[in-house]
């Protein structure tokens, strides 16, 4: 699995920026704090040390998401026509659109204008910049049941527009810096916007490009119902297909699995938008929250909205490459031990840079 | 061999810095350093007069250290080893400190005796160097640095005359 790894990963070389220690942020930098320098070291802005890991986080966190939000607001205008009963879209797939459906809480009677408009209507609420705290959107009630994620209504992380959190993250530098458990929770919360934006792309093109590539959440749900009716440790393994060759994620899945026979059951996923099927899979399949459960995600990518993510979704995470949050002990308490309270799951580092050691140390067995 | 330093490639990242550190204090990985330990200062970063260079010792051939050196834990190493310090003899009486020219000897404050760039004899090539991505820092044979110079200004100068 080692080499596996290491053939795989590109880290970055620099050993500041995989703490988050460099901050790239004004023009007066980049600042570099050394982690040798103690607690009264700052960067030319005056940030400490875990305001600027913090800060760094949230913004690689909110880069990748607004970038995302523009390709579902593409999506989302494309519905249009398809709402209005106007235009031949490709005719969706009978299963995977009864699947689709399923999921928003629609039988298979529903007109597929229908649905869409329904689609068009929630999503174009929750990309409006005006949208407030009211009642949580159907959509996302859909999308996470409180049954199968209880932690994020109990400790708020549902959002209630997808784009006010971005425009508050990223206009931050010109106000006095918020606390760093602040910023962290918004590291969170955008997130779970990629989450959510990432899967209504998915399904909005689907609807509207009958996208012949098989439905992910569909293929999550085949593989959650071969489960066995009791529940068991479960290792979901995330290799990002936009960032690692086919051959990366068969062999660690193939070595994954070896490892981790009669030990827990292995899931993988290419993408993170898998994440809450496999959430509601598990929910549907044993009436456990993921929190509740020895779940895992091992999640090879160099995208920490993905690692955080997976734990919002309920999973214990550990990744690789790990998240740069080793620079500030108050960040990396955060995740590695006050989410456990909060959302009943946990960053585990990496073990010596490998992430099987961490895994097996979690499920209790020995490396 | 030695370290020889490119300035018009460094891109002033430190990488070499913090490489340096953690193989001070022995870990290999970011992750595990620990909170609370100092670590040598056997290289640093500086400017001088707007250019970046590498501040480490520079392993002199006939080195003043070696000579101011009251116990002998400075000494000569074999051929192409430069100026080896042993820690263990070391009393830390400061006589280096004042004999180099390059002030390239620090006190180790853990434990009362000095410390310098010993090349990391242990490594294949230093952590340094290795952490370097730009190849701003070249671990060399001074012969084979030298002729690679020779041949990069004659090539410079046969580039030149042919453009004019």
């Amino acid at each position: 699995m080692k080499q596996t790894e290491e053939e795989g990963i590109k880290s970055p070389a620099c050993g500041y920026g995989l703490m988050g220690l460099c901050c790239f942020s004004c023009l007066l930098g980049p600042c570099r704090i050394s982690p040798f320098e103690g607690e009264s070291a700052k960067g030319l802005c005056g940030d400490n040390v875990d305001l600027m890991v913090a800060k760094n986080l949230l913004r690689l966190v909110a880069g990748e998401t607004a970038g995302g939000l523009k390709d579902l607001s593409e999506a989302v205008q494309n519905l249009g026509p398809l709402a209005a009963k106007q235009g031949a879209p490709k005719r969706p797939g009978k299963e995977v659109l009864k699947g689709i459906l399923e999921k928003y809480g629609f039988t298979s009677r529903v007109s597929v204008s229908r649905f869409a408009h329904y689609l068009l209507r929630e999503s174009q609420k929750l990309l409006s910049p005006f949208s407030g705290p009211e009642s949580p959107s159907p959509l996302l009630s859909s999308l996470y049941p409180e049954g199968a994620f209880p932690h994020v209504y109990r400790e708020t992380i549902l959002p209630d527009s997808l784009t006010n959190l971005i425009f508050d993250a990223l206009s931050q530098g010109e106000k006095e810096p918020p606390a760093v458990h602040v910023i962290l929770r918004q590291c969170l919360k955008i997130s779970m916007v990629k989450l959510i934006s990432e899967e209504l792309r998915r399904d909005i093109d689907y609807l509207t490009d009958g996208d012949p590539s098989p439905e992910m959440g569909t293929e999550v749900l085949d593989v959650v119902e071969d489960l066995p009716s009791e529940p068991l440790p479960v290792v979901v393994l995330l290799v990002r297909d936009d960032e690692f060759p086919e051959e990366f994620m068969s062999r660690a899945t193939k070595e994954l699995r070896q490892r981790l026979k009669g030990i827990a059951r292995l899931i993988p996923l290419n993408t993170m938008r898998g994440l809450p099927s496999v959430g509601r899979g598990f929910f549907r399949k044993w009436s456990f929250p993921v929190n509740g459960m020895s779940a895992v995600a091992a999640v090879f990518s160099q995208s920490p909205a993905s690692v955080l993510g997976a734990l919002v979704c309920g999973f214990s995470v550990v990744s690789s490459p790990a998240l740069p949050i080793h620079g500030s002990e108050v960040v990396e308490r955060f995740f590695c031990k006050d989410l456990k309270e909060k959302l009943g799951s946990a960053y585990v580092p990496p073990r010596g840079g490998e992430v099987l050691p961490a895994i097996l140390e979690f499920l209790g067995e020995k490396a | 061999m030695r370290i020889f330093f490119h300035a018009e490639r460094c891109m002033l990242c430190q990488s070499c810095v913090l490489a340096c550190q953690m193989n001070s204090i022995g870990v290999s990985e970011v992750m595990e350093i620990p909170r609370e330990e100092k670590p040598l200062q056997r290289m640093a970063f500086i400017f001088s007069h707007g250019t970046p260079w590498v501040w480490r010792c520079q392993q002199c051939l006939s080195a003043p250290c070696v000579e101011a050196c009251v116990t002998g834990s400075l000494r000569h190493g074999e051929e192409g080893t430069g100026v080896v310090h042993d820690r263990e003899t070391c009393v830390g009486c400061g006589s280096c400190v004042l004999a180099c020219p390059f002030d390239a000897l620090t006190p180790d404050e853990n434990n009362d005796r000095m410390t310098k760039c010993n090349l990391c004899p242990e490594e294949e090539i230093p952590p340094c160097v290795k952490a370097c991505q730009s190849g701003a820092l070249a671990y060399q044979d001074p012969k084979i640095f030298a002729q690679n110079k020779r041949k990069k200004f004659l090539w410079d100068q046969k580039v030149h005359r042919e453009t004019n």
